[in-house]
């Protein structure tokens, strides 16, 4: 396969997507086709690619001091990759649903799908300046997204949106810069790229930039205390939430303090100091955190935005460890918590569309009204929790073993932290679910069933049969995980 | 023997083995566990239910290795949640929260045990585990700790009995059974299982079967004064099945590590509690009050006060404070070097453009309610109107424009180190 044809999964949604702002589509029937195609397409091509392999990488253009814009396919662009191209076709049938009686349509899905493009963007970046780029214009296309309502809430979180974002990029800059100076180049090479000739005595001080790095990027990954925007964004329509602010934004954000750790700075230089265990630190706080203002949110949407944030510390938990089964937790748990949670802001995002509740105290006996949504969420929260069989349960086992294998005092902490979160996801997620079905003793009125049509259901229902079938059989996914963990694809 | 292996299940893999033995207590659980189920488990999902808890208890008596077991384990323990939910009533949210809560901490900490053995043993399958160097110490007594929790409450011990008040319910009796007959035997051949694998000696049988005697022993007196200060059916299923657990723990453990004798306990306590099942069914039992034991159990002396109350208000209060403060931060900057200039006259909320597009509309509002809106007037004024729309759109451009501003000085600050750095 050509390199140059890296391009087309970029080009096809940014251009097919743009397109629409300047040729708005009026009737709703068409504007379904016209996106459904190309998010379809797009995500065919993507696996095409995926699966048969593109050798080498396509360099789009050279910019001054050897810094050029660069595409290619390894191991993590076919995990994250794999993930956006999985999830998007689903995720925009959804939206047709739930965006049907909004206003602004074109616009919504105009920026939506070239959200899309970007996003492949980060997966296939071959080096740190195509990665930024794109993350940033990441950034810039997700902000309409959450503004898209244009009330005060949408107004005010795309501000801290956009003030948190920015502040964290500049930190992530930072990072950029100095692997341009000390590192042999910006490429992404397993096991990292540090001239370590030119960084003799100054470890501590690109530690410290490690530091920072992670921390700028982990913005975007909700790394506590830069965690704030992401609950206050839980204001944008439900397949924003679910799609972008639980999957493809905060998935970059993880995606990129992986690229950096293990691509960039390296983990040889890495293992074993200090900016490891202040990672590791910043993850088990955050893990602990979030999970416990789950505990305490009434809101639906934030509630779930709040474990969001506590499931994105264990992947960067696992990357902290710094060991290739490290690494395997990272991935096993960036793909699992994208299906279990996608399927968790569905549900909600169902009920909200059906019923105009927002809150969890609202949701007495809604199991009865909408048995088909609150069983997935049922099952989407046994798997969050752990439960054997389903597929958190294996990301969950691949994290601890891998920090039990690393011996490291603090990893035990770790794991210890992430043990305590998975009985607090008990407590927030099973809370909602014995609401739903069980607290029914003052409700007299007749049932009236509620669950939503195909459009919603259908992609709740495969991202379900999705968490049985990795839960019950993950063998060769986890297979497929350690050999890119390991550099061996 | 029977030898299954299932490669690739749950990330590692599952691996079970069946003796004469394990092969006979199998048939006997599935055969009087499907009848019971079918009997008197209601909807569909509570018998697939049943169906998945058997099969996951058949599945514990042949397990090879310990996270087999713990799969199934955890599996026979949420699937059974299903039974409570099978004719739901006013009972039934807390029962199901309890009994959630316990599988929840049981199962927390025996992975915790089980990393333990993992990363002394090296391993968790039953027969390569040895308690000699490697495992010794206080990581044996730890291990020992979180699998007598684990397994323990399975079998409904003293102190971690108290599941059974609320599972186990007049109304709900007929389940209730179910518990008895699956779950208990299930935690007492997991306990045996991997207790006498830690072991290689006589003396350290001894020592944990003598441990073992006296929980069971303890367990039986509970069990004996709840039977007596019982105050209904149900519940009075579970207090007999916790007494005859006790009596299973201190018999199992006694006898023998594994095998024969161990099957044979375990099949003579199911027959005995399907005799009492059959007797309580015809009986009608007198409601009786005496002293309150229920504060007597690790779920009311620990789990309640740590985990429901201390915990989650000290996480709760202090990370909520602390989750201000990057918001505190942003408004200390806005309150200080980002503040607004001082105005130093004050607005005029309209321009000369807003009061002459508002008068027009008022002209034509006022021309409008003496015609064809005389019934329903338009009362507002729209002077008022456009120039508070100008102010708001004004207000709002600011913010905006504000905070591109603030995003673009962090850009710049980070640029600027930078730079210095580079330069020097």
């Amino acid at each position: 396969m050509k390199t140059w044809m890296l391009l087309i999964p970029v080009l096809l949604p940014v251009i097919g997507g743009g397109g629409m702002y300047f040729f708005p589509i009026k009737e709703d029937r068409f504007r379904q086709c016209y996106v459904f195609g190309i998010t379809l397409l797009n995500s065919l091509i993507v696996f095409w690619m995926l699966i048969r392999g593109v050798d080498g990488s396509f360099s789009v253009f050279h910019m001054a001091h050897g810094l050029e814009l660069k595409f290619h396919i390894d191991g993590l662009s076919r995990v994250f990759g794999g993930i956006l191209a999985f999830l998007w076709p689903f995720a925009t049938l959804y939206a047709f649903e739930y965006m049907r009686h909004e206003e602004r349509n074109n616009l919504f899905f105009c920026f939506y799908t070239m959200t899309y493009g970007i996003c492949v963007g980060i997966a296939f970046s071959a080096n740190l300046i195509t990665l930024y780029m794109f993350y940033e214009l990441m950034t810039l296309s997700t902000l309409t997204l959450v503004i898209h309502k244009l009330d005060q809430p949408s107004i005010l979180a795309t501000m801290k949106y956009m003030v948190y974002s920015i502040a964290g990029a500049a930190f992530a800059f930072i990072g950029f810069m100095f692997i341009l100076h000390y590192g042999t180049t910006t490429d992404f090479v397993y096991g990292g790229v540090l001239d370590m000739s030119k960084v003799g005595g100054r470890e501590n001080l690109l530690l410290f930039i490690f530091v920072l790095t992670v921390l700028g990027f982990g913005v975007k990954a909700a790394i506590f205390p830069f965690h704030g925007w992401l609950p206050t964004a839980s204001v944008a329509p439900t397949p924003v939430t679910a799609l972008l602010h639980a999957v493809a934004v905060v998935k970059a954000g993880a995606f990129a303090i992986l690229r950096v750790t293990y691509f960039s700075f390296g983990t040889d230089f890495l293992y074993g100091t200090w900016a490891q265990q202040i990672m590791m630190g910043f993850a088990i706080v955050t893990i602990l955190f979030a999970s416990s203002r789950a505990v305490k949110e009434i809101h639906f949407k934030r509630r779930l935005a709040y474990s969001t944030i506590s499931n994105l510390s264990y992947i960067i938990f696992s990357a902290s460890l710094m060991t290739p089964f490290g690494l395997k937790g990272s991935l096993a748990h960036m793909v699992t918590h994208a299906i279990m949670k996608i399927t968790l802001f569905f549900c909600a995002g169902a009920v909200m569309h059906q019923t105009g509740k927002e809150y969890i105290y609202e949701l007495k006996g809604i199991g009865r009204s909408m048995p088909f949504v609150m069983g997935c969420f049922t099952i989407g929260s046994a798997a969050v929790m752990g439960v054997p069989m389903l597929c958190g349960f294996v990301s969950k086992w691949a994290i601890v073993t891998a920090a039990v294998r690393t011996q490291i005092p603090l990893a035990f902490v770790g794991m210890a932290a992430i043990l305590f979160s998975a009985f607090l996801t008990a407590v927030y997620l099973f809370s909602i679910v014995v609401k739903a079905f069980f607290r029914t003793e003052n409700i007299v009125e007749p049932v009236k069933k509620e669950d939503p049509n195909w459009y919603m259901k259908l992609p709740i229902a495969v991202l379900s049969g999705m968490m049985v079938l990795i839960g019950v059989w993950s063998g060769p996914l986890m297979q497929l995980l350690e050999m890119i963990a390991y550099g061996r694809l | 023997m029977i030898h299954v292996a299932i490669p690739g299940i749950c990330g590692e893999g599952l691996s079970f083995s069946y003796h004469r033995w394990e092969i006979i207590l199998t048939v006997v659980v599935l055969l009087i566990g499907s009848i019971i189920a079918v009997k008197n488990v209601k909807k569909p999902y509570g018998k697939a239910a049943a169906a998945g808890v058997l099969l996951a208890s058949a599945c514990i008596f042949g397990a090879d290795d310990l996270f087999t077991n713990y799969i199934c384990f955890e599996l026979v323990g949420f699937l059974s949640v299903f039974w409570l939910a099978d004719e739901p009533d006013s009972h039934t949210s807390d029962a199901i929260k309890k009994y959630v809560g316990w599988l929840v901490i049981t199962g927390m900490i025996m992975t915790m045990g089980m990393f333990l053995i993992s990363h002394y043993a090296g391993t968790l399958v039953y027969s390569q585990i040895l308690s000699g160097e490697a495992l010794s110490g206080i990581p044996y007594y730890a291990v020992l700790a979180c699998y007598l929790v684990g397994y323990g409450s399975r079998c409904a011990v003293v102190m971690l009995h108290s599941w059974i008040d609320s599972t186990y319910r007049e109304e709900s009796m007929k389940k209730g059974i179910l518990y008895s007959v699956l779950l208990i035997p299930t935690g007492t051949w997991s306990l045996l299982r991997l207790f006498s694998s830690l072991t290689v000696d006589f003396s350290q049988w001894k020592s944990i079967a003598e441990m073992m005697g006296v929980i069971g022993g303890l367990t039986i007196v509970l069990g004996i004064y709840r039977i007596w200060t019982c105050r209904e059916k149900g519940v009075l299923l579970g207090d007999i099945s916790m007494l005859l657990s006790g009596g299973l723990l201190i018999s199992v453990f006694w006898k023998a590590s594994s095998g024969q004798s161990a099957v044979f306990c375990l099949i003579g306590y199911i027959v005995v509690i399907m005799i009492v099942y059959g007797i309580l069914l015809k009986i009608d039992w007198k409601p009786k009050h005496s002293l309150d034991l229920e504060w007597f159990s690790a779920e009311h002396m620990l789990y309640e006060p740590l985990f429901v109350h201390a915990l989650p208000f000290l996480f709760g209060t202090v990370f909520r404070l602390i989750d201000y403060l990057p918001d505190a931060f942003v408004a200390l900057l806005r309150g200080t070097i980002y503040q607004d200039s001082k105005q130093k006259v004050w607005d005029k909320v309209g321009t000369p453009a807003t009061y002459i597009v508002g008068s027009i509309l008022d002209e034509i509002a006022n021309l409008l309610n003496k015609t064809i809106l005389r019934k329903r007037p338009i009362r507002k004024s729209f002077v008022n109107a456009a120039a508070v729309a100008r102010r708001e759109s004004r207000e709002t451009l600011e913010i905006v424009t504000r905070s591109v501003s603030f995003g673009l000085m962090m850009f710049s600050v980070g640029m600027m180190i930078v730079l210095i750095y580079i330069m020097f």
